[in-house]
């Protein structure tokens, strides 16, 4: 089916070739640097389709209609020309090489400009970088390339998302980044297929991002999707394969030796029969594949793009699995000289099978860590086996058991306006919708594998939820250049709705387990419904003046003023200004004489007031909550009552963050080295907290108030090198990014923090002088030997500190002297948040050959391994092969204590806080471009094939399964704890890829 | 002129966008109710009040218990704390030891959560006499469900003042950053407490009143009974006793057959009950809401899958005369327990076919305040009035049915009985009849003899003066800016 489309594709693009009359034109076609020929080169009629590429010797020759009036020399790396033919029959070119491209312009905020311009600190990725490098999301296309933004993966689990923090972790509440796409404001992309994206910019500092006001403060992450250029019709084809495969198991006991340590009979049937490794059992090989189809064109007036785009991911681990289905049409035209309009939509269908994970308790992973290796997958009878020594259930059965299936459909688009007004004055309307539906499918068969393990009744539950969007903007842009002096000026006023709806209910005991009955239909018993709704509104005015004299002297300021639903009564707008300045020293007299090093140096300094609307919906009502009730009459029946819980505050607004940030830019010898060096300093005051007031005023939660302050200041350098040795291409980058984050207050009579719940302990707190989330726990020293160190383990009184400790308990540091080990001797033990982070990039190309890999790394963070509590605990569950050297006797070991010792060694310590760094590649890829010659036969004008992998190696010094722990997401709702980052709850882990791919174009 | 025309359109567009803003950013809550649009009708009014009736059922927050017994019973010669262990509410074995400070987790919890109470009692009396009477099917509704929130209040303010003392007194609703309320003096609060039951006392119906659905709710008889226990607490003995006598005199309560009967689920709210806290039978999750009670659960032993807390003292179990049927219906042994001794109380323990859903929480009512406790309190009020014969009267009376008409036991006290004989048997008869339902500890402050009888039971620590009060919450003494003053002592 797919071979035939392509047939009719390619035909119908040969016969178009075949049309009216034509003149030949040939040439040669070189380098202008080294006179070298360049093979492969395209040269298009510009405003059609016709087109050629150039053989291995550069020549070419090309029949075109007699109306002819322009060519368009292309070539990867090579700055286009547009020639006119005025005549000739010969046309030799010589295309200079393009090194780093200063006139690239970038999207800023409602509008673009040239790269060289920016005052602000914004990193960009291309469609290059991204068609460079297949990924199977956008935010690994991300990952380790721009500084200041460090993304983590919260779980290896298809479709699954990632934390995102951009110059540090801004708030207790949620710091994630704002997406503006095609500029339409949302809370997420990976609806997007990664091959519809033209260009990626991250703004960063608040002079970049004040233009969004409330909702600046995190960043903002813009994102502008594919549109068609002016010239030759082209028609794309992407395609990639893959296997995925997990890259560690950890080194658990088999049969024998956890029946021998845990004092089981090691001849008994029960316990030598079977040798099961669970992890093995878990774990697949898994494909992915993924098709993309667009076509792109256009003409002076108008131009489009539409594209298709398939994508399907097994998990590595059973019974997870992801497939996401997107079309898209993006067009413009200019209807008259006045008047163009234009359009991107795209649908989404995506649906997700998801397994328990992100608890400690439920999820796969630690089930298989958990199981004994002496027990049996399936009973002899073929039913599953039970945990023959402990509480866990068995994981294949839990996977077989799991039926949790999410679809969503999800139309997102805008439409929009723009009409010249006079020379440079623009207005533009653009209208926007965000449409999603998400439908939740779970079904719980009945099992009795266990009295531990079992669901007597099956279960179905059926959620339906919809987010209906629409944002409305007008702009009114000038433009004029009067000398040296260069002004734009950007005014306009934006509104933006979100609503949410959902229903759902569940209902039990359905005839059979068949899918066919897993609606609430089918079930008889136990219905239960429910159902919500929010929304919140804001209504924007936005203003910019961009000044810029000479090229030299570049100055920026903005103001947006936002009001939102979100925003108590008393402070319904608040006002976001911000101001930069760019120096471009390099355009100085005194420069001149190291220009001909340092070609272009410009000097960045910026500052804004920008907000986090992220309060909550109503957080400053005074709301009356149900469910107060009391019991009354002989029936003696639920009598209902409603009251306040917290009184509000009008005053509640959004968090203020003020931020500096001074960047510096140098491109040098012939630019082909690029340095980008920024510090910033960021203050986030005005926290939305429920600080403690006064109990006799009653109120069952605190109320919110605006207070507390967090700093993130850091340093990011990036450097890259692009130059060319004989005819290998070649392009080496580097960037590292620091932030060091601390907690100022907390309000007034501010308590910390408490989060990260692991089995019923907190891991984290967040305290005043320390940063975000940092660890918390007891400190151990060793394991005692003897009884006698048990008795001289006293505090300065004399007291024995832990004086029901046996020899081959762990001792835990007494902090407060008190004589007893308690919560009050929890200290700081580690900080989720990493010290650096870093990637290195290397790209070349020997002519028909490329290849590239890509370094990315965290330094300096810590991790909590909750695996531990299984794998170096009591035995109770399998353990890890290290406690075969567990402490025994005295000085057998004092790291690992005795497995039957107090269940006090399994408290929340720095036992369990473990060195986070790792260094990963993360792709390399080796692609083979094949020549146009043989190509041009299909009217193929390019087509390479490439073999890569992610992840191959991956260094570190973490023992769990992988080392990328992002945040902890409530298990049932998904929804993010903010303060809960980097503990691991045996989460779904990364793994290696291997891919085959190709890419066509015609 | 074209351009003119197009900005005019602009200058339209922006303004129409600016006119609906201004609304549409006034998102209403949805699904719960905001302050502004709540207390307008007849059915808010009740659903305020229901509120304030729901803290009488709170036994635990914030995982700490602070039900009344746990002070009543366990730090009084009756009962010591049971559990588990002594980390099994570590809080409590504190108290008990009379070893508690300000950062004791009982008492920060009965202060939070006490107030949080009041503060919804508050809200009633704050926002429910702005309700047109018009709005009410029945106008005398309006005024009983006031007073029954002042009614509340003033139990809350009780339970406060035994623990504490003298007490910030709040009567209207604050902002959470208002100045702080500085401690009324132990007089101040009384009087609060008085004036609210004597101002609700004329707007509550008569128990024979009530209707059998609204069962439970406040009646004139609890306001009258609990404004004769704070007379008492305050030693108002000639007020106390009229207004006792008045109660005994209206026929409403009398007590029941069988003393054995009065803790059964048969007889809740029955004739001998004055006040009680109810309770429901449970569904089997305890979602969406649970309205059972733990007490059950937290007192029967470890062989009926208890937790085993307060257990029934030597001291309590020699305090029973030979033969007192009440000892059977206030202790019961089982060996198979946790902690100390192996006596259990057994008046709140239901059997789990009597709780056959739920498997901590049970339906069983607290007998707050019971016919025989009045006539008790009467006794008391009687003899300081130097009215021994009324006194003996009613002590006779709780004897009587104790006695369950075996003529061996228990007898009448006569004549003989008389000047402070009488009143120890008084003070005996209170420690029997009223065994192991969290009134001793107070009992034995309000007479004055808390240090005494605590001495000589073995608890050293407990030093005259000083532990006949709990230590206030440091944490809010922190959070008042120290307005809050500490009770002596702590």
């Amino acid at each position: 089916m797919k071979k035939a489309l392509f047939t009719t594709i390619i035909l119908l693009f040969s016969v178009l070739n075949l049309l009216s009359q034509v003149i030949n034109i040939s040439g040669k076609v070189i380098s202008s640097t080294d006179k070298t020929p360049i093979p492969g080169a395209s040269i298009t009629v510009v405003g059609t389709t016709i087109g050629i590429s150039t053989d291995f010797n550069g020549d070419y020759s090309l029949t075109v209609p007699q109306s002819t009036e322009k060519l368009m020399f292309n070539f990867i790396g090579m700055k286009s020309q547009d020639v006119l033919i005025a005549g000739r029959t010969i046309i030799n070119i010589e295309l200079d090489e393009e090194l780093f491209e200063l006139e690239e312009v970038v999207t800023i905020g409602y509008g673009v400009q040239k790269k060289s311009d920016l005052t602000g600190s914004i990193s960009s990725i291309s469609s290059d970088d991204i068609d460079k490098m297949p990924v199977m999301s956008i935010d690994q296309a991300m990952q380790g390339k721009a500084t200041g933004v460090q993304i983590t993966q919260n779980s290896g689990a298809p479709g699954s998302n990632v934390m995102i923090r951009i110059r540090g972790v801004g708030t207790v509440n949620n710091s994630n980044p704002l997406y503006v796409i095609d500029g339409l404001a949302t809370s997420s992309m990976n609806f997007l297929n990664p091959s519809d994206i033209k260009s990626i910019e991250i703004l960063k500092d608040a002079s970049a991002t004040a233009i969004y006001g409330s909702r600046g403060a995190n960043g903002v992450i813009l994102i502008s999707t594919k549109s068609g250029g002016k010239g030759k019709t082209e028609i794309t084809f992407d395609a990639y394969t893959g296997l995925q495969e997990k890259w560690r198991t950890l080194d658990l006991m088999n049969a024998f030796d956890y029946a021998t340590i845990t004092g089981k009979d090691v001849n008994d049937p029960q316990y030598s029969t079977y040798d099961t490794d669970w992890q093995s059992e878990i774990f697949r090989l898994a494909p992915v594949q993924n098709y993309y189809l667009s076509a792109t064109g256009g003409n002076e007036e108008s131009n489009y793009s539409i594209s298709g785009g398939y994508f399907q991911q097994d998990g590595i681990i059973i019974g997870s699995d992801y497939e996401r289905i997107t079309f898209r049409i993006n067009s413009t035209h200019q209807l008259n000289k006045r008047l163009k309009i234009g359009e991107n939509i795209s649908f989404t269908h995506d649906a997700k099978n998801s397994i328990p994970e992100y608890s400690e308790y439920a999820s796969i992973l630690n089930h298989a860590i958990a199981m004994a290796p002496f027990d049996p997958v399936y009973n002899e009878d073929g039913s599953f086996s039970a945990s023959s020594t402990n509480d866990v259930a068995n994981p294949i059965g839990m996977v077989e058991h799991t039926n949790n299936l999410y679809k969503s459909n999800r139309v997102v688009g805008n439409l929009f306006a723009q009409i010249e007004l006079l020379e440079g004055l623009k207005f533009k309307t653009d209208y926007g919708i965000d449409l999603s539906y998400g439908d939740s499918h779970v079904f719980i068969p009945a099992y009795d594998i266990s009295p531990d393990d079992q669901n007597l009744t099956n279960v179905v539950i059926r959620d339906s939820q919809n987010w209906t969007t629409w944002q409305w903007e007008n702009t009114l842009t000038y433009h004029k250049t009067i000398n040296k002096h260069d002004i734009n000026l950007l005014v306009g006023m934006t509104a933006q709705d979100v609503k949410y709806n959902n229903v759902g209910g569940s209902k039990s005991n359905t005839p059979t387990d068949d899918p066919e009955f897993w609606y609430l239909d089918a079930a008889t018993e136990d219905p239960v419904i429910g159902g919500g709704a929010w929304e919140w509104s804001m209504a924007s005015y936005l203003g910019r003046f961009i000044y810029n004299y000479n090229s030299k002297y570049l100055l920026t300021a903005s103001m947006r003023v936002d009001g939102s639903s979100k925003f108590g009564t008393n402070n319904k707008y608040g006002y976001f200004p911000s101001g930069s300045l760019g120096w471009k020293i390099s355009e100085e007299d005194f420069f001149i004489p190291i220009k001909k090093y340092i070609n272009n140096m410009k000097l960045r300094v910026g500052y804004g007031q920008i907000g986090n609307q992220e309060i909550g919906l109503h957080a400053y009502e005074t709301l009356i909550k149900g469910d107060q009730n009391y019991v009354l009459g002989t029936n003696q029946e639920m009598a209902n009552g409603s009251a306040p819980f917290s009184i509000g505050n009008p005053n509640l607004k959004w968090e203020t963050t003020q931020q500096l940030s001074i960047g510096l830019d140098i491109f040098a010898f012939e630019n082909k080295i690029n340095l980008i060096a920024d510090y910033y300093y960021k203050k986030t005051k005005d926290m939305l907290l429920r600080t403690p007031v006064p109990m006799i005023f009653g109120n069952v939660e605190y109320p919110f108030t605006n207070a507390g302050e967090i700093v993130n200041e850091g340093i990011e350098i990036s450097f890259n090198y692009r130059n060319h040795f004989n005819k290998v291409n070649y392009d080496i980058g580097f960037n590292i990014s620091k932030v060091n984050n601390i907690v100022n207050s907390l309000g007034n009579g501010g308590e910390e923090i408490y989060s990260g719940l692991f089995r019923g302990s907190y891991v984290s707190i967040t305290e005043v002088g320390k940063p975000i989330a940092s660890f918390y726990g007891l400190e151990t020293d060793g394991i005692f030997q003897n009884d006698y160190e048990v008795e001289e383990h006293i505090n300065s009184a004399g007291a024995i500190i832990q004086p029901l400790a046996q020899p081959g308990d762990i001792r835990f540091i007494d902090r407060n002297d008190d004589g007893e080990i308690d919560i009050e001797d929890n200290t700081i033990i580690g900080s989720p948040l990493p010290d650096f982070t870093y990637g290195f990039n290397f790209s070349a190309d020997y002519k028909f050959i490329d290849l590239a890999f890509f370094f990315q790394g965290v330094y300096g963070n810590d991790i909590f391994n909750g695996n531990k509590y299984y794998t170096e605990g009591t035995g109770y569950y399998n353990l890890s092969s290290s406690m075969n050297d567990s402490w025994t006797g005295e000085g057998t070991s004092n790291e690992l204590p005795n497995i039957n010792g107090s269940s006090n060694n399994l408290r929340i310590s720095s036992r369990y806080i473990e060195d986070g760094s790792y260094l990963r590649l993360k792709n390399i890829q080796l692609g083979f471009t094949l020549p146009k010659k043989l190509l041009n036969k299909f009217s193929i004008s390019h087509a390479r094939f490439y073999i890569g992998a992610s992840n191959l190696f991956t260094f570190t010094k973490y023992e769990g399964f992988d080392p990328e722990i992002g945040e902890g997401l409530n298990p049932v709702t998904k929804e993010a704890n903010y303060l809960d980052i980097g503990i691991d709850r045996g989460s779904y882990p990364q793994f290696k890829t291997y891919l085959l791919g190709l890419n066509i174009k015609f | 002129m074209k351009v003119l025309k197009s900005l005019i359109y602009i200058v339209l567009i922006t303004f129409f966008l600016n006119s609906c803003s201004e609304d549409y950013l006034d998102q209403p809550v949805l699904i719960d109710n905001v302050i502004a649009n709540f207390y307008k009708t007849e059915a808010d009014a009740n659903l305020a009040v229901i509120s304030a009736y729901d803290p009488l059922q709170w036994e635990i927050k914030e995982d700490v218990y602070f039900c009344e017994w746990n002070i009543g019973d366990i730090c009084s010669d009756d009962a010591i704390k049971g559990g588990e262990n002594a980390g099994d509410q570590p809080y409590t074995a504190d108290i008990e030891k009379f070893d508690a400070n300000s950062s004791n987790e009982l008492v920060l919890m009965t202060w939070k959560y006490m107030y949080i109470a009041i503060v919804r009692c508050n809200l009633v009396t704050d926002n429910v006499i702005d309700i047109p009477v018009s709005e009410f099917a029945d106008p005398a509704t309006k005024d009983r469900i006031i007073a029954e929130a002042k009614f509340l209040r003033a139990y809350y303010y009780f339970r406060l003042i035994k623990v504490f003392g003298g007490v910030p007194l709040l009567t209207t609703v604050h902002s959470p950053y208002d100045d702080y309320v500085p401690r009324s003096t132990t007089e101040e609060t009384w009087a609060l407490i008085e004036k609210d039951l004597s101002e609700a006392i004329p707007h509550l119906p008569l128990k024979t009143d009530v209707l059998l659905t609204e069962l439970g709710r406040v009646t004139q008889g609890a306001a009258k009974a609990f404004l004769v226990k704070a007379y008492v607490f305050q030693e108002k003995w000639s007020l106390a006793e009229l207004l006792a006598n008045e109660i005994i005199l209206s026929g409403e309560y009398d007590l029941d057959l069988s003393y054995s009967n009065v803790f059964s689920l048969s007889a809740e709210n029955g004739i001998g009950s004055i006040f009680e806290i109810q309770y429901m039978e449970e569904g089997t999750s305890d979602w969406p809401s649970t309205r059972g009670s733990l007490i059950s659960k937290l007192q029967e032993s470890r062989s009926g899958w208890g937790w085993g807390m307060n257990r029934p003292t030597a001291d309590l179990i020699a305090e029973f005369e030979t033969g007192d049927p009440r000892l059977d219906a206030t202790v019961y042994s089982d060996a198979s327990g946790y902690l100390g001794n192996f006596n259990h109380p057994k008046k709140y323990v239901l059997a789990s076919a009597d709780r056959p859903n739920h498997p901590t929480r049970g339906p069983l009512n607290i007998r707050v305040f019971r016919y025989a406790d009045l006539l008790l309190l009467h006794a008391e009020a009687a003899y300081h009035n130097s009215n021994e014969i009324g006194a003996r009267e009613s002590v006779n009376k709780v004897r009587e049915r104790a006695r369950g008409g075996n003529s061996t036991i228990l007898p009448y006290l006569t004549t003989t009985t008389t000047g402070n004989d009488l009143l120890l048997a008084i003070w005996h008869e209170r420690r029997v009849e009223l065994g192991m339902e969290g009134h001793r500890f107070f009992d034995l402050v309000r007479q004055k003899r808390a240090s005494e009888v605590m001495q000589a039971f073995g608890e050293t620590n407990f030093v005259k003066g000083i532990h006949e009060l709990f230590p206030v919450p440091e944490a809010e003494i922190l959070l008042s800016g120290g307005v809050l003053e500490q009770n002596f002592g702590y």
